[in-house]
């Protein structure tokens, strides 16, 4: 940093140099020397600002890496640095900076409730991330008020949640999480089974889709068996709203004898056991519906 | 002018400008390095980092002044955050000790950043690796998550093994951090339990895995044939679904079920179930350790 100034300092010298002389012997006009001294004394700063931050940023890269083996070993020991100290607090601060910044961006990713407070300690705002399969989906916002009482007072959860009686069950009062636990259950587990039935749609298109409720709880779907030529009426119950598999399933048929067949037995077990759009890649792969 | 200008000047101009060539080729050497280091998302600043990035690369270095100011701001700054992230801590019940975000690919319109998020959940540690992609659709942005890797002691991998692997095939972090959430509750009141009474009923209550075990041993000091065994595992089905299970197990010896051929003894680990039905796991556990300590009062 110390050459830096100085050579600016000198190319500075000599610019007022050649000024001082040229106004001795000639007028005004800029010689060419004059004009490339002054570029190259431009781009000498640019270039001196730019491999400062460069070198600040390699800097600051190696002090969060240690901070961040120092934080998975627990160990006290810092590596040494040769900044000045003054310097060296403020790399430390940004390096820290950094480190809080990726710690609350990973609580958003893995699903975290993105607590606000607000109106001075009297409300919070709370985030439900939803995701199935890798895919994230909306995410829900309740608006809450702590006092005098801890209750909702706005959100957009859609109506066929049971919020409030969640709510209700709940020990909100004392344990906010008592709430948010099972109300996050409910609307991933909703995410889930929506996705499944969109997936059911896009994949399956020889599979009909006879019936299905806005809260994806109930579903009728249509096979069509390739030998037999005939159809099965496949339903399935998801009586637990908590879960993504269903709890019942029921098969009905012309033929009475088939769902209780060893096969299809094994399609029920298949059916309450995986996802519903991939049981019917394993089905499907079987050769025993179309 | 051309004329003007001396043979001395015809060199000076010559040097000049090959120094202005090679300045040139370093500033665009470095604008490449700088352009690197802003496609990470972790070193890209803005606010105070960035009048902090200022400051350290000497641009305000005369004014002692605005440096003591920046440095001030930024305490006021990170402050701010360590608050949050108390916060979010408590709020969520997992505690995350660190986060290192690698860019892998950085464009207008796709972010993939590879993360790896370790921290523990009460007594449970994990390490988390995972895959994010971030991709502009329309007015929104579509996340995915790819490529799970889930890292956790040994002794904790027991009941979560067959979980673990079923949430790294279908990628779902969020149920892998609700369950895992879950688990260690249960976990915890189990431990909570188990500590309770044997720090009330020290004699009869003995906790020979110490208070993070299954197994809870209860035994009256002069019946020592007699074992009684409260098993209460915290099982997590593939699905994520976590249950806890309570059984009464009995070790009495065949000659003392010879002589007291009632139900009651035999019949222990049956009418477990229904106290446990009845009363829940602290009142049922309660009342059979008072049985086993033979004590009349509470």
């Amino acid at each position: 940093m110390e050459g830096a100034s100085a050579k600016g300092v000198l190319s500075h010298l000599s610019l007022l140099e050649v000024q001082a002389r040229s106004r001795k012997t000639q007028p005004k006009q800029p010689s060419r020397v004059q004009e490339l001294k002054a570029k190259a004394e431009a781009l000498t700063r640019q270039r001196d600002q730019l491999r400062a931050e460069v070198e600040t940023h390699k800097n600051l890269k190696k002090l969060r890496a240690s901070m961040d083996k120092r934080c998975r070993r627990e160990e006290d020991e810092e590596e040494g640095m040769d900044e000045d100290s003054e310097n060296s607090n403020l790399l430390r601060l940004m390096a820290r900076h950094t480190q809080l910044k990726d710690l609350l961006h990973a609580y958003d990713v893995i699903g975290g409730y993105n607590i606000i407070k607000t109106r001075q300690g009297k409300g919070l705002c709370v985030s439900l991330a939803t995701a199935y399969e890798g895919a994230y989906f909306e995410t829900y916002n309740l608006e809450m008020d702590l006092k005098p009482t801890v209750r909702i007072s706005r959100h957009n959860v859609p109506p066929f949640i049971p919020l409030n009686n969640l709510a209700e069950q709940s020990n909100m009062q004392t344990e906010i999480r008592t709430l948010l636990d099972p109300l996050s259950q409910h609307l991933n587990a909703f995410a889930g089974r929506k996705q499944q039935l969109k997936l059911v749609k896009e994949l399956h298109k020889s599979v009909e889709v006879m019936e299905s409720n806005v809260l994806c709880s109930f579903l009728v779907l249509m096979f069509t068996l390739p030998r037999e030529k005939t159809a099965v009426l496949c339903s399935l119950d998801y009586s637990d709203c908590t879960r993504c598999l269903p709890t019942r399933v029921h098969f009905e048929c012309e033929d009475n004898e088939l769902p209780d067949s060893p096969e299809w037995k094994k399609h029920r077990s298949l059916l309450m056991e995986t996802p519903v759009h991939k049981a019917l890649i394993t089905m499907r792969k079987m050769g025993n519906i179309v | 002018m051309m004329e003007e200008m001396s043979q001395e000047n015809m060199e000076e101009v010559k040097v000049l400008e090959a120094q202005i060539k090679h300045l040139e080729a370093e500033v665009s050497a470095l604008k490449g390095q700088q352009q690197d280091n802003h496609k990470d998302i972790t070193f890209h600043f803005r606010g105070e980092m960035q009048d902090a990035m200022l400051c350290m690369c000497g641009q305000r270095q005369g004014d002692k002044k605005e440096k003591e100011k920046v440095l001030s701001r930024l305490k006021e700054e990170v402050e701010e955050l360590e608050v949050d992230l108390k916060l979010q801590a408590e709020m969520n019940g997992i505690s995350l000790t660190g986060c290192t975000i690698k860019t892998l690919q950085s464009s207008d319109r796709k972010l993939v950043q590879q993360l790896c998020v370790s921290g523990h959940c009460s007594e449970l540690v994990f390490q988390v690796e995972f895959q994010l992609s971030e991709v502009k659709e329309g007015s929104g942005c579509v996340r995915t998550i790819s490529d799970l890797n889930v890292v956790m002691d040994a002794s904790d991998l027991q009941n979560f093994g067959s979980f673990l692997s079923g949430v790294e095939e279908s990628r779902d972090l969020l149920l892998l951090f609700r369950t895992l959430r879950t688990f260690s509750n249960r976990c915890d009141d189990r431990r909570r339990t188990f500590q309770h009474f044997q720090e009330k009923y020290p004699s009869v209550v003995s906790l020979p895995g110490g208070c993070s075990s299954e197994v809870v041993t209860l035994n009256h000091p002069e019946l020592s044939g007699c074992l009684l065994f409260v098993h209460w595992s915290v099982d997590v089905s593939r699905e994520g679904g976590v249950s806890p299970k309570i059984e009464l197990l009995t070790k009495i010896p065949e000659r003392a079920l010879q002589l007291f051929p009632s139900q009651a003894v035999g019949g222990a680990e049956e009418a477990f179930q229904s106290l446990l039905r009845l009363l829940g796991p602290e009142a049922a556990l309660e009342s059979v350790v008072m049985a086993v300590g033979l004590s009349r009062d509470t």
